[in-house]
């Protein structure tokens, strides 16, 4: 089991909202609901991250909307993943504007996880796409089962 | 001993099964407004162009992004998140340019822009003596 060493979670706010049921969907109003300004901007909290295995592979996922791949810093050693994240703040074409709404996070971020096996580094691949961050995380030669060959 | 055989039949959901056991999450949102518009942007991670499906209709914007999984239900080691498809409605309180409205999605983030109808812009009254 694995266990990230990060304190627990803040219950599943700025990044997920509980799910929906369709039948007490209420619309949001653009102008009815202001958000005060202490939550305008929030900071950022350390997104979640789904391991799983897949053969030979450590695999992980994680959500990064609006992360260009140059704000990823993804540092492997031994059995330890440092994945450093920059989010940006949205810049906004200053024509007398005002924000109405601001519910998601900008900011920066580091979250170190220990894996459950040791990794071969050098192949670990990384992909950005559509705002989900996947490593493929190859284990170390010594995880990988390994065919003995009878002697006759 | 006599039993009768009872065939149960399985039947499989129709579509694509990965995606359809999913749940829907609002999607969180950052609403400007500036003379010329309104842009919403959206965080939809995971969903792409083709499964985004954004109308406007009597005031209100209503945007849906599906999200197919890489993977059908993996063992995980560490689940710290549900993967899920996106909703979000929001009601328009002032008249829009329907025809112009817009929709972008890049890096996981929808950008959907609302131009303001002509008679909503703000407006220099000049004053007469």
């Amino acid at each position: 089991m694995v266990t990230p060493d990060f304190p627990m979670m803040r219950g599943v706010d700025a990044w997920r909202s509980t799910p929906d049921f369709p039948l007490t969907r209420f619309f949001d109003s653009v102008f009815e609901d202001v958000r005060p300004l202490w939550a305008i901007g929030a900071a950022m909290q350390v997104p979640p991250v789904n391991l799983w295995e897949e053969g030979d592979n450590v695999m992980l996922e994680c959500e990064l909307p609006g992360v260009k791949a140059g704000d990823v810093d993804i540092e492997v050693s031994g059995d330890q993943l440092r994945l450093s994240v920059k989010r940006q703040e949205r810049k906004t074409d200053e024509k007398n504007g005002r924000w109405l709404r601001r519910e998601r996070s900008v900011g920066q971020f580091t979250r170190t996880i220990k894996l459950p096996y040791e990794l071969d580094a050098e192949k670990v691949e990384a992909k950005l796409h559509n705002g989900v961050l996947t490593l493929t995380m190859p284990k170390a030669p010594h995880h990988r089962p390994h065919r003995v060959k009878l002697l006759k | 001993m006599n039993t009768t055989a009872i065939e149960v039949k399985k039947t499989q959901p129709s579509g694509d099964e990965k995606s359809e056991r999913l749940a829907y999450f609002e999607a969180p949102a950052d609403i400007y407004e500036d003379s010329d518009g309104i842009s919403v942007w959206l965080d939809t991670p995971g969903a792409a162009p083709e499964g985004v499906s954004v109308t406007y209709e009597s005031g209100a914007l209503s945007v849906e992004a599906s999200v197919i999984p890489t993977v059908s239900r993996p063992q995980y080691l560490l689940q710290e998140y549900e993967l899920g498809h996106y909703r979000r409605t929001f009601r328009i309180g002032i008249p829009v340019d329907v025809e112009n409205i817009t929709a972008e999605l890049n890096d996981g983030e929808l950008h959907v822009r609302l131009p303001k109808a002509h008679a909503a812009k703000a407006r220099k009254i000049a004053v007469k003596s």
